[in-house]
């Protein structure tokens, strides 16, 4: 997210991205960066207190780590849902999402007897495997927690700019259509 | 008002347009290029070509929020936002805010609004069909509301005239009811789309054929072509689609001949009683509020279907205590839309090593095969399908169980074809389906408001039975698995395809409009935007709101020139 690039007015960009300190614009790296905001209500994040953007945080990375390409943090994804959540989600779903990102919590707690970013990560994917296996055989009204995660996580990764450029393709102007070539030649799926 | 003389003469015109989307800017260019020094009124804001789209080369990333809009500006947009693709933060600049921009509602109606110079024009879904014979007998033949005062063939040559301006691809088929366009080369189907066009015409004798769009498959006129990147709505940099903005206002500004007036919302049309004909229109100035009249021989009205009408009904006087040319009671009613949102999706275990490059703006189409020939229904007209063949992208992961590189692996490649159909049918004029104005509540330009009385009837609602059924039925017999069906009619107005509410027809005690699109009882008064419509069809109708409005200005001018207005 290069604020030079983006055209979003300056004060966006640094809620977006940042922090003032004093009067000087302190740009953090994302990767590690909210983990090390532990109070409630710290500033820089729109909705979640420092513990909730923690646990995102580790959500987040599971679910799309950085490996060869980068991952949710590298794309600054946890900032998004946090943005997400807090601005575009209506009181009620904020409260929903807020709600269930305790839940899951406490289900690592009731099977793992530790918060869930203090289980290893072979404990933690398999809880976050579990929870969504329920979720997907779980016929439900309402998205499940886990769910809702999972596409805010994928949507704020696959349409950053090191997202749709690194595991996925993406051209704002392809300049031409062909409706059937061999997959090779593209390579990977689109990310638009 | 005391005007003085050269303020008169400063104010007076050939012919006035009102309003300058997809038939105002028709209106503008014909009119203009036929010599009338014209003056051109929008209620919203000038947007110009390219210079005016702030959004058109935003990367996904650069949208914050995923292109949604907070749910502060939410609350602005409660109307707007019930399409579910509108107002996003890449085009919210486009839509009206229901909370400047008031109407009541007896029953739900959608009204998706744009306000500023080029008007819908901007945002439309570009798909352009002709009506055929058939759409034009279709009242008459079974009974229903009035008889069209024209047939096909008196708008084909004027659609012939728009397209070759216009520039529409698509591939010609000979169909009778579906008549081709003066075609710009077609898009390309892709595999999945060819795979069930071969197998419906084998297993159904049913046509697919690729979307008619004005999307521009070469260059055409000193525009396009498009560059695939189907970011249309968001205003084109290359000129790849017709608007308003990008074709028809500059030809006309090009003549010297146009004047354009944006923040001018216009009160009502003014009536001379002792000449018996309308001789201006009153312009309340958007910003200052101040009422101005400009004068003219011949006023064009194209402020959008639900705006013409409040114009016209506004436009009281002593011979028209009820509005404008309602001699008939029929003025507001006989509202329509397109009832849609009802179809099928399928996915197919085939062409796995295939994909695409480019972002075509179009999709398929079906033409209407219901109720024609020796096809006999339960219900009249019939529907066409859009839609089309895609592969899985990444949204897949959501409802996966993988985590972590095994998820990465997952989504970096396309999942299984896709093919989804979404039908579009006619709605019967009905003429308890209507608006009316509520002259107590005021917009903040003390305009009155809008009262939307309408829905769908039995006949749309038997209708789309067959329109669920029908499309399941030809992806399960192509093969395609997985097929699920959906159906939410939502509400009047969702198609944004708002019509006839000023119908033309040939007897003024049921009509508004003559077959010149002329107010029944003042001729020097054309309107030709959706009000105009006697019936739907159930194909996309910017098309022949262009032709229509083309061969009105012709016929306006010959007029005139006769000294006949």
């Amino acid at each position: 997210m290069d604020t030079k690039k983006t055209g979003i007015n300056r004060r966006e960009a640094i809620k977006r991205t940042g922090l003032w300190v004093g009067g000087i614009f302190i740009a953090p790296a994302f990767a590690g960066f909210f983990k090390g905001c532990t109070p409630a209500g710290t500033q820089g994040t729109v909705f979640f207190s420092g513990s909730q953007m923690e646990l995102l945080t580790r959500m987040c990375d599971l679910l799309i780590p950085s490996t060869a390409t980068p991952g949710a943090l590298d794309a600054g994804v946890p900032a998004f849902i946090d943005r997400m959540v807090g601005e575009v989600y209506s009181p009620d779903n904020r409260t929903k999402f807020a709600e269930g990102l305790t839940s899951f919590d406490d289900g690592a707690v009731g099977a793992y007897s530790k918060p869930f970013t203090e289980l290893d990560e072979s404990n933690q994917i398999q809880y976050m495997k579990s929870v969504t296996e329920t979720a997907l055989n779980t016929y439900n009204e309402e998205l499940a927690f886990i769910l809702i995660f999972r596409d805010l996580c994928l949507t704020g990764f696959c349409l950053s700019e090191q997202g749709a450029n690194s595991l996925l393709r993406y051209m704002q102007t392809p300049g031409k259509y062909e409706p059937c070539m061999p997959f090779e030649e593209v390579g990977k799926t689109w990310a638009t | 008002m005391n005007l003085n003389t050269k303020a008169k003469q400063e104010n007076t015109y050939d012919a006035i347009v009102v309003g300058t989307g997809i038939s105002g800017g028709w209106a503008a260019k014909e009119l203009t290029e036929k010599g009338l020094n014209t003056l051109v009124l929008e209620r919203g804001r000038d947007v110009e070509h390219v210079k005016d789209y702030p959004t058109m080369f935003k990367e996904p990333w650069e949208l914050p929020n995923n292109d949604k809009i907070s749910y502060e500006e939410q609350q602005h947009y409660e109307k707007q936002l019930r399409t579910g693709y509108t107002v996003r933060e890449s085009t919210k600049h486009w839509w009206v805010k229901d909370t400047d921009q008031p109407y009541e509602e007896v029953k739900r109606f959608d009204w998706i609004r744009g306000y500023h110079v080029g008007g819908r024009s901007i945002m439309w879904g570009r798909q352009s069909y002709r009506l055929s014979p058939m759409d034009f007998e279709a009242n008459a033949k079974e009974g229903i509301a009035v008889d069209w005062p024209i047939r096909y063939e008196d708008l084909a040559p004027w659609y012939s005239h728009v397209e070759k301006f216009a520039g529409i691809s698509g591939e010609a088929l000979g169909l009778p009811q579906l008549p081709d366009s003066e075609f710009l080369p077609p898009m390309e189907l892709n595999c999945v789309e060819e795979y069930l066009r071969d197998s419906m015409a084998k297993k159904f004798n049913r046509v697919l054929t690729i979307g008619r769009t004005a999307n521009l498959s070469r260059a055409h006129n000193g525009r396009g072509p498009c560059q695939y990147r189907d970011l249309c709505i968001r205003g084109c940099p290359y000129a790849g689609y017709f608007s308003s903005n990008s074709a028809t206002l500059p030809a006309a500004k090009a003549t010297g001949n146009m004047t354009l007036r944006p923040h001018s919302v216009v009160d009502s049309v003014i009536y001379d009683e002792e000449k018996g004909k309308a001789v201006g229109v009153r312009v309340i100035d958007a910003n200052t509020l101040e009422v101005q009249e400009y004068y003219s021989k011949i006023i064009f009205l194209n402020a959008s279907c639900m705006n013409t009408t409040l114009i016209m009904m506004n436009s009281r006087s002593r011979r028209f205590p009820e509005g404008l040319g309602n001699d008939s009671g029929e003025l507001g009613h006989n509202v329509m839309d397109h009832h849609f949102r009802v179809g099928a999706n399928g996915s197919i275990d085939q062409f796995n090593d295939r994909y695409y490059w480019g972002k075509r703006p179009t999709g398929i189409y079906i033409p209407r095969y219901r109720n024609i020939g020796s096809d006999k229904r339960n219900y009249l007209r019939g529907f066409g399908y859009q839609g089309g063949g895609s592969r899985e992208n990444w949204t897949r992961g959501i409802r996966e169980l993988a985590v972590g590189a095994e998820l990465k692996n997952i989504i970096s490649v396309p999942g299984s074809w896709t093919m989804g159909l979404l039908a579009f049918g006619e709605v019967l004029p009905d003429h308890s389906n209507h608006v009316k104005l509520n002259f107590e509540k005021r917009d903040k330009w003390g305009q009155p408001t809008l009262v939307m009385d309408c829905e769908f009837k039995e006949n749309e609602y038997k209708m789309r039975v067959d329109m669920k059924n029908d499309a399941a039925e030809m992806l399960e017999e192509a093969g395609f698995k997985n097929v699920t069906t959906y159906d939410d009619p939502g509400a009047m107005g969702l198609g944004i395809h708002e019509m006839g509410t000023a119908r033309m027809g040939r007897d003024p005690k049921t009509s508004v409009l003559n077959r010149w699109n002329q107010v029944h009882a003042c001729k020097n008064v054309f309107v030709t935007d959706g009000a105009c419509m006697t019936s739907a069809g159930c194909q996309n109708p910017s098309l022949t709101y262009m032709a229509m409005t083309a061969r009105a200005a012709d016929y306006a001018v010959k007029e005139l020139k006769k000294g006949n207005l």
